[in-house]
Formats: C-alpha cells, structure tokens, sequence
C-alpha cells in the first residue's frame, strides 16, 4: 500500500479527468479460518473517466475478483467501491441492476455465454432487460456481430462455435447497451495474432471515439501500447501503477515478469 | 457533471419470461422432457387413485342395488308363502318401514296408540342393542357371557340378575344400557314383554294370513299359483291385507319361475340316470357333477340346454322346461354370482356425498400419493434449477431483476406441470378405466360419473401444476437473491 501511493502519484493525472471508480481499502476473502484467501488484500485504487488502463499481475493475483467487485457483480469483505463516486454497498437491488445492465459491459473470462441461445440471442439478452424493442435489439446485434467479424454466425450456439469466436459474442455483448465502463477480463487471451489485434483495435477505438473507460485485464503485451496506464497487482495488493509514457523503454523487463 | 447516475432498472413483462422460459425448455428438451414425465407420472398416480375410486364406487353402489332389488323379491316371494321371523318383525318395528307397518297393524290389529307404543318400545331395544353392541370384547365377556343383546335383555328379567349386572357395569366402570336402573327394569319387566306380546299377535296375523291366501287360491302352492295367474294372487293377497302395491307382481311371477326351473335343474341331478349322462358329456366323474359345474355348461352354449332339456324329458316324473328358459335361468344364475363374489358386502351408500367417494383407507393412499407427489416433483425442479445456478448469474450480470428470473422459473415449472400434467391426468384416467373393466368387466357402470372422473381429472392436474411451481419457487428464489458472482461459484 505504501508503494501504491508512492507510484500512483494522483496529483499528475490530468485535472480535466475525474475519477470513475475508486476503490478504498478494499478486501475480498474466500472461505474462512485455516482455508482462508485473501484474493484481494487492501487495494485502493482510482481509475480515471475516459482512460484505458490495463491491469496486469500473475495468475492467481486477484484481477478477475478485483473486476467483480468495481463491476458490482460480488460483495467486497471489507473496503468500499465507489462508482462515478457513488457507494455501490448503497445501491437498491434494482438500481444495481440498472447499473450492471447499462452502464458496465462485461467480457468475462470464462465468456459465460448462455448454452441455449444462439450468438445473436446472448447479444441481446442485455438489451431485453433494458427494456429495448425486439426489432431494434436484433439490429443492434447484428451490427455489433458484425463489428466483432460474427455476422454470419449470428444463428449458431456457443457450443457450435470455438473459443475465439465465443469470447467474441462476449465482447459484442459486452457493447450491448452502450456502456459507460467497459470491463475486459483478458479479451485477447483465445485470439489468434490477427483477431486479438482486431480485438484490441475495437478497445481502443471505443475508448477513443465514444470515451468509453476500459479497464482490461491481460497478459497480452500489445496492450501496452495502447493503454494510458498498467496497474500492477500481485498476491491481492496493488504493486504499483505506471502511466504509459514512463514505461515503454522497461517493456523487455516486464515480459519477464508477466 | 455525474456520468453514471443510478436509476431503477425496468420491469419486464411476462411475455418476455414466457418467451424466455419456452426457449430454455425447446434446448434442454431431454432434461425437460424427463421432468415432464417425472411430473406427468404424479399426476396420474393421483388422477387414478381419484378416478379409480369414483368409478369403482358408482360401479360397486349399482351392482348393490341390482342384488338387493333380487334378493327383495326372494324376500316378498317368501313372505306370501310364511310368516316373518321374530327377529326381522323386531327390525321392521325399528327401521319403521311404512308398507310393512300397514301391513303388520292390519295383521295384529293394533290401534294407533297401541302401534305407537310398540315403535317407542322396539326403539328403546334398539337402545339397548346398540349399547351391548357398543361394549368392546372384554366388558361383553364380562357382562354379558355369550349372550347377545337379546339373550341378555331376557336373562336380566329377574332382580337377581339385573342387580347383579348392575354391579358388574359399576366394577368395570361401564355406563349400564339406558342410563338408570329404572329405566332398564322397567325395559325388561314391562316394555319387552309387551313387546313381545304384539309381535306375536302380528306374526300370528300374519300365518292366519298365509293360510287363508292358500285356503283362497284353493290348495295350490302360492308360487305355483303365482306363476300361472299373478293378477289373482295379488287380488287375494291384497284381500288378506299384503300391502300389494309395493309389489311388482310380474316381475315376483317370472322370479318365481326361474326359482322353480333352478329348482328342477338342482332335484334332477339328484337322478342317477341325469347324472350320469351329464358325467359323460362333462368329462367329469359323477361325484362332481353339482348345479354350479352344471349351470355353467348349460350357460356355455344354448345347444347344451337342449341337451340337458331333452334329458329332463326323458326322465320319468321330470318335465322338460323348454332350452330356452334353462338357458336364461343359468346365464342369470351365473350373473348374480359373479355380482355377488364383486360386492360381497354392502358398499358404503354414504360414499357418494364424500371427496370422490373415498373412505378412511382410500385418504390416505391419496395422502401418500400426495406425498409422492410433492417428493418427485420437488427433486425434478430442484434439479432443474440447480443446474442453471450459472445462467441465473450470467442474466443477474447483464441486468436481469431477481423477480425476472423467478417468473421465468415459474412459468418454466407451470408449462412442464401443464404438459405433464396434462398427459398424465388422461393417462391416469385411463388406466383408471382399463382397471375397471378388468375388474368388473361388462357391469361397469360408467353413466353418470363423467362429471366427477373430469373433476378429478382437473384436481391432480391442478395439484400438479402448483406442486411444480411452488418446487420451483425455493431454489430459483434462493439462486435469485445471492450476488451474481456468489451464484456463479454455487455447484
Ligand atoms: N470462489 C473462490 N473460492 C476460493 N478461492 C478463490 C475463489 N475465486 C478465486 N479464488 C482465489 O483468489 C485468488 C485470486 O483469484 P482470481 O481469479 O482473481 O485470479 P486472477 O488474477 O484472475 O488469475 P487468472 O490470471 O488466472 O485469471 C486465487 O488465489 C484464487 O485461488
Ligand atoms: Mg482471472
């Protein structure tokens, strides 16, 4: 924790850029007494609106419990979540699911499509519960199929479909409501070269043209270039946080360390 | 300026959920298929029990009806030719049957009074009667020896008895019969005896009646007679005070015949020569030839009641009776055993105002069943629901209300529990209706009860239906209201 204030070093991120998560000394522990897991262990962290920020750490460090807990999808032990300043423990049952349905798109690791529906269908199961028109549900899907290179594939099931092209149907259905926060849990980790390049090109052009903040999750070291800063997590802590611009010469080293 | 401000989310139809739950169903067709049929097996089992106990009920109440209409006209056939018992006078004083009663004033020529007090006499027997009746084994041996009621009543005539009875009653602590000690003296010293006395002079009534309607039909016997000109016989008997309009002479006149071809059919085989021949065309020795083997060849073909026929006509001191009539006299002889081995005993008549006719046992089977149902049917969609534990989170994370995805559950339980139910409500039915006829074959008697089978029908589908959605509301309840990534992690 002292190391995270050290590096974060709020005072030179842009003043024009306001916080859109924090996090307060937050603790997430799996089981109790003697089995007990600390996955995250007193993280503070503050991602800004807007940034693309990637997150990176060691398997087993704590990067998809931390995703969780700033997508409202767990409750945290201990340490609060704050959302565009918002305390998220403060949310009704409805309100968290206004948030989780609107403002948050989430690409799981594990894709968590739904077995029964085809590609088109789990795309716009999101826009169903937002109440969006059948008609306008399906247009939308196909567009963003279309956008992660699935349109002709609108029709089949998950289990008709391999991993890259599932972790796609994820991604377009991460879009589906046009997220404030898009949440990436290793995007690019079942691409080939050449779709995970796509894949991150679709990040970065989100993140760029509708100013949406990504926060992804990766061991893919391409991200690097694209992000505005890598935050470090290992062993449920935050190691350190690095703007971009302060790290491109160290990039050997860190694939070392990833 | 606040980017994300946090509203409530909307609230989504049903048809979306049905949408949804048909989607789910149409992909897990097996694994939904196997809770239909789960489900569908339950309400059968229920339906059945239901149906079954309707049908069997109406059916076993009409076969009833049909013995005791034969057995009355025994009954009446018999009271033209003798004098009722003491003990059945005694009964009709209780049960108060008014054509008997007009009958029985005539014969014993009581006033109003008199029959009055005679009804109030034979009901305070009926008291006591009922009181014995209601002692359990071991008071009976106790007070009574191996006496029954009436044994007793005539036992407890003398003081010493009656004292020593009394005595009895207070050592076990038994409410003596009648309450009082007065009311029970005065019952056996003056109430019985004048008692008693009337019956005898109505069964005396009743013999000089008989007499004189064979005096009347001048020395034949009464049945004979009745079978050649009923009209007559019922003018006499309605002469000597037969209360005759109760009686349906034709209907008495064939009885008597086929009573007296059966008769006949039963004296010939006492004939060596009959039974012999009979033996040969039965391939049986003759010890085993008796009127049941007998009446059922003859009842096998009407070519083997001209046989017989032709047999009765060659015996010397034997008229022959016509095929025709031996034919019809063995099928109805037959009949009436078979009615009588379905309904040995007297069906419960009060069966047809309960809940579909079931009795004391028959609930608790329809409890238990119930209970197999409730079993099945909750594993089925506990099942069901546990197994989606991860879908039910992946639709949280996207926004799903838990309201949503408990409708979506329940309308999935209630178009299982429709189709299962459904099917197995007509194949409980069904099965109900197979059983029936393979129990009571051509005498089921299935008119009028369509209404109650449909009824029961409707109530195990109904039972079904809720039992799946109320199974269903638990896990998917439970599943609902943890965080989404908690649900996730649940096996
Ligand atoms: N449901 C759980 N029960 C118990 N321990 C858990 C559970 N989920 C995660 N953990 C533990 O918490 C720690 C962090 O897990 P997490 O999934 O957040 O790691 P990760 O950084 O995402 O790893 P990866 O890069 O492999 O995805 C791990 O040590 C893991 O064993
Ligand atoms: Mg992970």
């Amino acid at each position: 924790m002292i190391m995270t204030a050290e590096n974060e070093k709020p005072k030179q991120t842009p003043p024009d850029r306001a916080v859109i998560v924090r996090t307060l000394d937050l603790e997430k522990v799996y089981g109790s007494g003697e089995a007990a897991t600390y996955a995250l262990n007193g993280v503070d962290s503050t991602i800004m609106r807007g940034e693309l920020i990637a997150i990176m750490g060691p398997s087993g460090s704590g990067k998809s419990t931390y995703f969780n807990m700033i997508g409202a999808l767990d409750a945290p032990t201990k340490g609060r979540i704050l959302i565009d300043e918002v305390d998220v423990a403060q949310l009704s049952a409805s309100e968290l699911a206004f948030l989780r349905c609107r403002k948050i798109g989430y690409i799981f690791q594990s894709y968590n499509l739904i077995r029964y529906m085809t590609a088109l269908e789990n795309v716009t199961v999101p826009m169903t519960f937002s109440g969006t028109t059948p008609e306008d549900a399906r247009r939308r899907g196909m567009e963003l199929l279309d956008l992660v290179g699935l349109g002709d594939r609108w029709q089949h099931r998950p289990i008709e479909m391999s991993g890259g092209q599932q972790q796609r149907v994820a991604i377009a259905r991460s879009l589906a409501n046009q997220p404030q926060i898009l949440l990436a849990d290793e995007p690019t980790a079942n691409l080939d070269f050449q779709t995970g390049e796509e894949v991150l090109e679709i990040l970065r052009k989100i993140n760029q043209e509708r100013g949406v903040t990504v926060i992804c999750s990766t061991h893919d070291h391409r991200l690097l270039y694209l992000c505005n800063r890598i935050m470090w997590i290992r062993d449920g802590k935050v190691e350190r946080v690095e703007k971009r611009e302060n790290m491109t010469i160290k990039t050997g080293k860190i694939g070392g360390e990833s | 300026m606040k980017e994300i401000v946090a509203k409530n989310q909307v609230e989504l139809g049903s048809a979306r959920c049905i949408q949804l739950a048909l989607s789910g169903i149409m992909f897990r067709l097996f694994r939904s298929s196997i809770t239909i049929v789960i489900l569908g097996l339950a309400v059968a089992f229920l339906a059945h029990m239901l149906a079954y106990s309707v049908i069997s009920g109406t059916t076993e109440r009409a076969i009833w009806a049909e013995l005791e209409a034969e057995r009355s006209l025994g009954v009446r056939l018999r009271r033209l030719e003798s004098p009722d018992a003491f003990a059945s006078l005694l009964l009709q004083f209780q049960k108060q049957d008014a054509h008997r009663l007009a009958e029985y004033s005539r014969w014993g020529a009581l006033s109003a009074s008199e029959m009055e007090q005679t009804l109030r006499r034979a009901a305070l027997v009926a008291d006591f009667e009922r009181a014995v009746q209601n002692f359990t084994n071991r008071q009976r041996a106790i007070l009574a020896g191996d006496r029954n009621a009436i044994e007793l009543l005539e036992y407890i005539v003398s003081p010493e008895a009656l004292n020593a009875f009394l005595e009895r009653c207070r050592q076990i602590e038994v409410r003596s019969p009648l309450g009082s000690r007065e009311a029970l003296e005065t019952l056996v010293t003056v109430e019985w005896p004048a008692l008693q006395e009337v019956l005898h002079r109505v069964r005396e009534g009743h013999r000089r009646a008989v007499a004189q309607l064979e005096r009347e039909l001048e020395g034949q016997r009464i049945s004979d007679a009745l079978i050649q000109t009923p009209e007559e016989v019922k003018g006499a008997a309605e002469a000597v005070g037969f209360y005759t309009a109760a009686y349906d002479f034709d209907r008495l006149a064939a009885f008597a015949r086929d009573a007296r071809h059966q008769r006949r059919v039963e004296e010939s085989i006492g004939s060596l020569r009959i039974r012999q021949s009979l033996a040969g065309r039965l391939n049986v020795p003759p010890v085993e030839i008796h009127s049941l083997r007998v009446m059922e060849w003859i009842a096998e073909n009407k070519d083997h009641a001209a046989e017989l026929d032709q047999l009765l006509g060659e015996t010397e001191g034997v008229e022959a009776i016509g095929a025709d009539n031996l034919y019809r006299v063995a099928t109805h002889f037959l009949k009436f055993r078979r009615l009588q081995s379905l309904v040995p005993i007297a069906p419960d008549l009060d069966a047809e105002d309960r809940f579909f006719g079931l009795d004391q046992s028959g609930r608790w089977l329809i409890l238990l069943a119930f209970l197999v149902c409730v079993i099945g049917v909750a594993n089925a969609m506990l099942m069901s629901v546990t197994e989606r534990f991860t879908e039910i989170a992946t639709m949280k994370c996207l926004g799903a209300m838990d309201k949503f995805i408990m409708m979506m559950f329940v309308f999935e339980a209630a178009i299982q529990g429709l189709v299962g139910g459904i099917f197995g409500a007509l194949f409980g039915v069904f099965l109900a209706w197979v059983r029936g006829v393979s129990e009571f074959g051509g005498t089921l008697v299935l008119a009028g009860v369509f209404g109650t089978v449909l009824l029961s029908a409707l109530l195990a589908l109904t039972v079904g239906i809720l039992l799946a959605v109320l199974a269903a509301v638990g896990p998917s309840f439970a599943a609902a209201r943890l965080a989404p990534m908690e649900a996730m992690r649940v096996e």
